[in-house]
C-alpha cells in the first residue's frame, strides 16, 4: 500500500519541478520586446546584440530552446552568470550553505519557543498568560520583517553598538538576521502547537491516562504532544517556502551572502542566467523538502501507511 | 424550486433572517480585538480619498532648508512638522497619509483579482472535477513551488517597476489560497441533498453553483480574502522596499522606508514611522480576519 502512495507522491514532485522548469524557461521568452536587448547594456551595437543571441541559443525553435535547457538542467548545467563570468551552479553551491545555516538557526530557534508556548498556552487556556500568547502571535505574524530588521539594527548596532549592522562569519552576525528570521514561523507554530494541544487534550486517551493517575506533565509531554507533532512537521515542512521567500528580504537588509542576496542582485544586474538558477533552485527545495515532510508523515503517522 | 427541498439551507441565505444577521453581529463585535481592527481598517480605507484634506501639507513639497527635521515632540524644531521631515525636506506626516493610497490600492484590488482567479480555478477544478482539475491543482502545487516575493520581484524586474506591474502580478501569483477552499468547500456541498434535488429539478450548472454552492463558500473566501490583503499590502512595501515596487517619486510606505534607511544614524523616524504605519494596519486587517473566521465559525457548526 504504502510503496503506491510513495510513488504517486514521487511522480507528482517530479511532475511539479518539470512544471517549475516549463515556467522559469518561459519567464524570459515572454518578456515583452526583445530579451538579448534587455539583457544587454543600452550601447551594445548590433553585432554585439546578434552574437549574444547565437551564443544564448535565441535563434534556435522554441522548444530546441526549452530541450537544450532542461538536458543541462539535468546534467547540472545551469549555465553561466552574465555578470559574474562563472557557472551559475557554482555561485550558488557557494552561497546555499549561508542560507542554510540562517534558515537552520531560524527553524530552531522557531521549535524552541513556540512548542513550549504553544502547549502552556493551551494547558492554561482562557489565561492572562493565554491572552498575552494570543496577542503576542498576532502581532509578530504581522510585523513586516524588513521593519523588524531595520528596527533592531537601529536598536542594536546603531544605538547600543550591541551587534554588527551586517555580513556574514562571526556568530554575533548571525543573531540579528535569524532572530528576525524566526519571528514569523515562531508565531505560526506557536499558534498551531496551542490549537492541536486543545484538540488533543481532549481525547479519550489523554483522558485514560490522567484516570491512571500519571502526572500531568507526564500527560502532557508524553502523550498528548505526541499526536500534535504530525501537524507541526507538516506545517514547519510548508512552511519551507515562506524561510525561503523570507531569506530573500532578510539577507538584503543584513547583507548575508546567501541565496536569496544572490538572487535580489541577478535580479538589479538583469543577469538572466543567474536569476533562473537561483530560482530554480530555490524552488526544487521547496518541492524536496515538501516530499521529505511527506515521508516523514508515513513514518510519524501509521495509520496512512495502511490506509 | 421549493425551499422546502433544502435539507441544509446556505449559510448567506439563512443569515438574511434579521436574527441570524444579530447574532453574527454580536460574535462579532464581542471580540474586542476585532472591533479594533475593524476601527483601525476603517481609518486606513477612508484616510486614501481624503489625504489631501488630512494631511498638512504637499507631500511631494520639498524644502531643503527643513531637511531631517526630528518629530515635534523629540526636539525644539518650530512645529512645522509633526512627524518629522525627510532628507528632501518633506514633510513626513503628509507623506504617510498619502502613502495610505498605493497600500489601499494594492490591497484592494489585487486582493478582489486575485480572488476572483481564485474563484474561477477553484469553480471549475472543485465543480469540473477530473482531468480540468487535476491540471489546476497541479498547476496550484507549481505556484506554490516559488516563494511568492521572488516571483513577484522576478515579475516586476522584467515587466518594469510600477503600481499596476505590482497589482497585476499580485493578481497572478497569490490565487492559490481560494481556490482550494472553494475546491474544497463544492467537494463537500456536492453531494448535499438540495444540490441534488436542484440538479434533479433540471437547474443549469452555472444556476446550481452561484445559487447554491458559492454562497456557501463566500464566508470563508472573505475571511482568506481578508489575511490575503495584510499580506499583499506588506507585499508591495516590500518590493518597493527593495527598489522594485512602485516608483521612488510615488510616497508610498515602502519607498519611505527605503529612503530612510540611508539616515538610521541621523534621522530614525524617516524609516521606523512608516514601518509603524505598515504594522498597524496589517495588525488592524488580521486582528479583523481573525475575528471575522471566529464569529463564522460557530455559526456553522450551529
Amino acid at each position: 500500500m504504502s510503496g503506491s502512495l510513495l510513488l504517486r507522491r514521487l511522480i507528482r514532485s517530479i511532475l511539479v519541478l518539470a512544471g517549475t522548469t516549463i515556467i522559469i524557461f518561459a519567464m524570459l521568452r515572454v518578456i515583452p520586446g526583445d530579451p538579448v536587448r534587455l539583457m544587454l547594456p543600452v550601447d551594445a551595437t548590433a553585432q554585439e546584440v546578434e552574437q549574444f543571441r547565437e551564443q544564448m541559443g535565441f535563434n534556435e525553435p522554441i522548444y530546441q530552446q526549452y530541450v537544450t535547457f532542461l538536458r543541462g538542467v539535468l546534467v547540472g548545467d545551469l549555465g553561466r552568470s552574465m555578470r559574474y563570468r562563472r557557472p551559475v551552479l557554482d555561485l550558488i553551491l557557494e552561497r546555499l550553505p549561508a542560507t542554510f545555516q540562517l534558515a537552520g538557526v531560524a527553524i530552531i530557534l522557531a521549535v524552541l519557543i513556540a512548542v513550549p508556548a504553544g502547549i502552556i498556552s493551551a494547558v492554561k487556556r482562557d489565561s492572562v498568560y493565554d491572552s498575552a500568547f494570543m496577542f503576542l502571535s498576532v502581532s509578530a505574524q504581522s510585523v513586516p520583517i524588513f521593519w523588524l530588521g531595520i528596527l533592531m539594527i537601529l536598536l542594536l548596532s546603531v544605538r547600543l553598538h550591541w551587534l554588527p549592522t551586517s555580513g556574514r562569519g562571526t556568530l554575533a552576525q548571525l543573531v540579528m538576521p535569524s532572530i528576525v528570521l524566526a519571528t514569523y514561523i515562531t508565531a505560526l507554530l506557536a499558534r498551531l502547537t496551542r490549537s492541536c494541544m486543545l484538540e488533543v487534550l481532549t481525547q479519550d486517551y489523554v483522558r485514560t491516562a490522567r484516570a491512571k493517575g500519571l502526572r500531568e506533565v507526564r500527560v502532557t509531554c508524553r502523550h498528548a504532544l505526541k499526536n500534535a507533532v504530525i501537524p507541526i512537521v507538516t506545517v514547519l515542512g510548508l512552511q519551507i517556502g515562506t524561510l525561503l521567500g523570507g531569506s530573500v528580504i532578510i539577507e538584503t537588509v543584513f547583507a548575508w551572502p546567501g541565496i536569496g542576496m544572490l538572487a535580489v542582485g541577478a535580479i538589479y544586474n538583469r543577469d538572466y542566467p543567474l536569476v533562473q538558477g537561483t530560482v530554480l533552485v530555490t524552488a526544487a527545495m521547496f518541492v524536496l523538502t515538501n516530499l521529505a515532510v511527506d515521508l516523514l508523515y508515513l513514518y510519524l503517522d501509521p495509520r496512512i501507511r495502511y490506509r | 424550486m421549493g425551499d422546502d427541498l433544502m435539507s441544509h439551507p446556505p449559510l448567506l441565505e439563512s443569515s438574511d433572517s434579521p436574527a441570524q444577521l444579530a447574532k453574527w453581529l454580536n460574535a462579532f463585535t464581542r471580540n474586542k480585538a476585532a472591533a479594533l481592527g475593524g476601527l483601525i481598517f476603517l481609518a486606513f480605507i477612508l484616510a486614501a480619498p481624503f489625504a489631501p484634506t488630512l494631511a498638512p501639507y504637499d507631500p511631494t513639497e520639498q524644502n531643503l532648508y527643513e531637511r531631517l527635521k526630528p518629530p515635534m515632540w523629540v526636539g525644539e524644531s518650530k512645529k512645522m512638522y509633526i512627524l518629522g521631515s525627510d532628507h528632501l525636506g518633506r514633510d513626513q506626516l503628509s507623506r504617510l497619509i498619502f502613502g495610505t493610497r498605493v497600500s489601499l490600492l494594492v490591497g484592494v484590488v489585487a486582493t478582489a483579482l486575485s480572488g476572483l482567479v481564485g474563484v474561477l480555478f477553484g469553480g471549475l477544478g472543485g465543480y469540473l472535477g477530473g482531468r480540468t482539475d487535476e491540471w489546476i491543482m497541479g498547476l496550484a502545487d507549481i505556484q506554490l513551488a516559488f516563494p511568492s516575493i521572488l516571483l513577484a520581484l522576478i515579475a516586476v524586474a522584467i515587466l518594469g517597476a510600477g503600481l499596476l506591474n505590482v497589482i497585476l502580478v499580485f493578481s497572478v501569483t497569490s490565487w492559490v489560497p481560494y481556490a482550494r477552499t472553494l475546491r474544497a468547500s463544492i467537494l463537500s456541498v456536492r453531494e448535499q441533498t438540495y444540490v441534488l434535488a436542484s440538479e434533479a429539478l433540471g437547474s443549469r450548472r452555472f444556476k446550481i453553483f452561484s445559487a447554491h454552492i458559492l454562497p456557501n463558500a463566500v464566508l470563508p473566501l472573505i475571511v482568506i480574502a481578508s489575511f490575503q490583503m495584510a499580506t499583499l499590502i506588506t507585499q508591495e512595501a516590500a518590493l518597493s522596499f527593495l527598489g522594485v515596487g512602485v516608483p521612488p517619486s510615488v510616497p508610498s510606505w515602502g519607498n519611505m522606508m527605503a529612503d530612510g534607511r540611508e539616515y538610521l544614524q541621523s534621522a530614525w523616524w524617516l524609516s521606523t514611522l512608516p514601518g509603524l504605519a505598515l504594522m498597524v494596519v496589517v495588525l488592524g486587517i488580521n486582528f479583523l480576519g481573525d475575528g471575522l473566521r471566529n464569529a463564522i465559525d460557530p455559526l456553522m457548526r450551529s
